[in-house]
């Protein structure tokens, strides 16, 4: 039986649709689990079968929310300190920024001489091998270490401290990335502003920089979000002043029991930045991630 | 020049990154700390304030333990307190549990002081123990002792001490507990079927046997009455998921006799090794019962107990009303109790009793197995509790152990342990003896009742056991006996393999680290030496 032309195109789409919807389901459901086990009593968060539906399978409840102390109640006792929430999601916002601001400026300048100049004795690509290699090690083995300078260096437990460490863990990332949307865009333009009188500088500034927007943007998006979910770093080289989010979410899985209410609330709260990011860059990410990158 | 220019160029872009980072105050070689705020919901009782100084105004202290609620809620309940007593003050950082001995070790290892107090598991204080203060003269000052002899002995004697001496004050008690949903025992009915079918009368297992007839009894029908089938028991089986603590649960009352009263000698009172030889005793006869009878009770579970932690069975038992019986520490009597946790059924419920013995041990002098006429019980101190201890760079030690001393006062731990989220459990004498504390924290009497004197009788047990605290004992344990034991219950090794495995790999670290210092700590482990 032939199957007409239209036919089979509604029936590619329906099974593009189809795998669509799959996907997003996969995706999503993590993320509908962790909301609707945020309003969950710590008795309807343990049952089996699972509570999936609000209102018809549990009643919803702002017990965890009270619980971390972000909604005040009386006849509840909170088991958490809201001002230590609030000081840690500060500490999250300010690092995570600083070190990707950081991180941008100082990668995308070396990215750009390592796209555009031609260094003699140490090659371009031993240059750009060695940044990357700063990326080889595992970060546990540099910890102590970085415990011990950060000690003498008057560094530990301080947001300074934190945005350098993720500026260094996040550097080599920028100066790859950077390095090939440089390279993607035609050198003639820069060419032309400097026989219009443009420094190098000014040519990088007025000319290079605002076509790698989409790059800058996509690349910065990857160091947030590095620097937004660390934890090792975190929870080795702060103890309360530059806590991080994710040590205070890490912390409510305890020596004997996981307060999954408390930690999807928790969560909840750290999507929030990521999310609104990620949503005000959309448009530069996937143009982005189109680019450059894989040249 | 120019080449003088390109050593600089490597040198001002580090410059420039500690330049954009640079503390406003100079570096220091000490961790100098912030008070930070209060939780609001702690009650404070000040004392009225003496005209005169205090005796430690102007000390400001570190405390570090794992993250709260457990464990690091009553810290900072109980800091303004004694703040207001003393004038000194107590700034606490909460670590990730998992985190938590790495990050006290780096500090110690680094030689950084960045702790005066430490709150941790009793089963890592020997590690510890080389950069802890002893705390014996302290206990001997009639002025600074914390009544001491009000602890009881297991945590007094043994939880806290090593290589004879005191570093640490208890401030949690931990053992397992054997709890069970009453009404199922007290049912006419369900006494009946159970005798027709067992031929004994159904009560509160007190041996492992019974215990497996009782969790096979109530498992596969509905007697919770919600229409779905219900379970007879419920144990944590993935790796990784502290699953070793029931093992010995299991095999200890298979295991060990008692010791005399001498103390523990080369067959009696041992549960790891051979104390002349360093060989392991986990390849045994009773062993390999204790590890099959674990594996059969995966069978009265519900569905899916294999990827189960102590978290499941925690949440589980008092929040889903469809488990009969489980072991567990003693926040369920808590949880039980707390209607926001526990299913309605559940509350006031939730009985509790030592775990069961067996009226078989293996005789390892005599390679057989021995019939008694009462049931030998060897109750393990699983984990052991938390203890706070004092390190050896705090300048202010007087201070930190004052502190530590008001923690575990009678009058404020018995705060802390009736409270269900304090992670907190008893270690005193005072806790135990009265029961109207907890009926007033809103405890149903028979559970606050059951629970206390099923505590008393493990820790007064003259066969009380505590957890290996030797060198390596994370790898013996956490590595290689979670691994193995955790293949045989879900089916993925055999029994006797496992253990066989066990036994070459222990072989191999005792080897390893060196047999005679593992036979020296392992005899002072047993107080032998």
């Amino acid at each position: 039986m032939m199957i007409s032309k239209q036919a089979r195109q509604r029936l590619e789409l329906g099974l593009v649709y189809l795998i669509l919807i799959l996907v997003t389901v996969v995706m999503i459901s993590p993320i509908y689990w962790t909301f609707v086990t945020a309003f969950k009593e710590p008795r309807d968060a343990f049952t089996f079968p699972p509570k999936y539906l609000p209102f018809i399978q549990f009643k919803p409840s702002l017990f965890a929310w009270k619980d971390v102390g972000l909604i005040k109640d009386p006849t509840q006792r909170g088991t958490h300190d809201p001002t230590a929430i609030l000081n840690a999601l500060q500490n999250s916002v300010i690092i995570a920024l600083g070190s990707t601001l950081v991180s941008i400026v100082l990668g995308s300048l070396a990215a750009y001489g390592l796209a555009r100049f031609e260094f003699r004795r140490w090659k371009n690509r031993d240059i750009a091998f060695f940044i990357l290699s700063q990326r080889m090690l595992p970060p546990i083995v540099l910890v102590i270490p970085y415990f011990v300078l950060y000690n003498w260096l008057g560094l530990l437990d301080t947001r300074p401290g934190m945005i350098i460490a993720h500026t260094v863990a996040n550097l080599p990332f920028v100066v790859w990335i950077m390095r090939g949307f440089f390279r993607g865009i035609p050198q003639e333009l820069e060419e032309s502003a400097r026989v219009d009188g443009c420094s190098y500088f000014q040519a990088f500034c007025k000319i290079t920089l605002p076509l790698s927007l989409p790059g800058l943007a996509a690349t910065s998006a990857f160091t947030i979000v590095f620097s937004w979910n660390e934890l090792l770093f975190a929870t080795t080289l702060t103890f309360n002043r530059a806590k991080t989010f994710p040590t205070l979410i890490a912390g409510l899985t305890h020596s004997g029991a996981a307060l999954w209410w408390d930690i999807s609330a928790m969560l909840l709260l750290a999507l929030v930045p990521v999310f609104v990011f990620t949503i005000l860059l959309q448009r530069y990410i996937v143009t982005g991630l189109t680019l450059g990158a894989l040249k | 020049m120019k080449r003088t220019r390109r050593f600089l160029l490597p040198v001002l872009v580090v410059a420039t990154l500690l330049l954009t980072g640079c503390p406003v105050a100079a570096p220091t070689p000490q961790i100098v700390k912030e008070t930070v705020v209060v939780r609001e919901t702690v009650v404070v009782t000040p004392t009225p304030v003496p005209p005169e100084a205090k005796k430690f105004d102007g000390v400001k202290l570190v405390a570090v333990t794992q993250t709260g609620p457990y464990i690091a809620g009553p810290l900072f309940d109980h800091r303004d307190e004694w703040t207001a007593l003393t004038g000194g003050q107590v700034e606490v950082v909460e670590v990730p549990y998992e985190n938590l001995y790495e990050k006290i070790m780096t500090s110690f290892a680094s030689g950084v002081h960045a702790y005066d107090i430490i709150v941790v598991g009793a089963t890592w204080l020997p590690d510890f123990t080389p950069y802890l203060i002893p705390l014996d003269d302290y206990i001997a000052n009639p002025e600074t002792n914390p009544e001491w002899d009000d602890i009881l002995p297991a945590f007094r004697e043994i939880i806290v001490k090593w290589e004879g001496k005191i570093y640490g004050l208890p401030l949690d008690g931990d053992t397992h507990t054997l709890f069970y949903r009453r009404h199922l025992f007290n049912d006419p009915e369900n006494q009946a079927k159970f005798k027709e079918k067992y031929g004994y009368d159904l009560t509160v297992p007190k041996t492992m046997d019974q215990l497996r007839d009782v969790a096979e009894f109530f498992t596969g029908w509905d007697w919770s009455g919600d229409g779905q089938p219900d379970y007879g028991w419920a144990q944590p089986m993935a790796r990784g998921t502290q699953s070793h603590w029931w093992f010995w649960d299991f095999v200890a009352p298979f295991c060990v006799l008692p010791p005399g009263p001498e103390g523990p000698d080369r067959y009696r009172g041992q549960l790891y090794f051979d104390p002349e030889t360093m060989q392991p005793l986990i390849n045994e006869p009773c062993m390999l019962r204790g590890l099959e009878l674990y594996k059969e009770m995966a069978k009265f579970g519900p569905p899916g107990m294999e990827s189960w932690g102590v978290s499941e069975i925690r949440s589980a038992f008092p929040s889903t009303g469809n488990i009969a019986m489980i072991f567990e520490w003693g926040g369920i009597p808590g949880l039980c109790n707390d209607p926001a946790f526990a299913h309605p059924d559940v509350l006031g419920d939730c009985g509790a009793a030592p775990r069961p013995g067996s009226l078989e041990v293996w005789d390892r002098e005599k390679q057989q197995w021995i019939k008694l006429d009462k049931p030998n019980t060897a109750p393990l101190l699983n984990f052991g509790g938390w203890v706070g201890a004092i390190t050896k760079t705090s300048p202010n030690p007087d201070a930190a152990y004052d502190f530590l001393k008001f923690l575990n006062s009678p009058e404020i731990s018995f705060q802390d342990v009736v409270v269900g989220d304090t992670g907190f459990n008893v270690y005193r004498y005072t806790h135990v003896r009265d029961l109207s504390p907890w009926v007033k924290a809103g405890f149903a009497e028979q559970d606050a009742k059951e629970y206390l004197e099923a505590v008393r009788a493990d820790l007064e047990n003259p066969n009380v056991l505590i957890d290996l605290r030797i060198p390596g004992k994370p790898e013996y344990v956490d590595t290689v006996l979670d691994l193995h034991v955790s293949a045989a219950i879900v089916g993925e090794e055999e029994p006797a393999a496992a253990l066989k495995a066990i036994y070459d790999e222990w072989e191999k670290i005792t080897d390893r680290l060196g047999r005679d210092s593992q036979k020296a700590f392992y005899r002072k482990m047993m107080g032998m030496d």
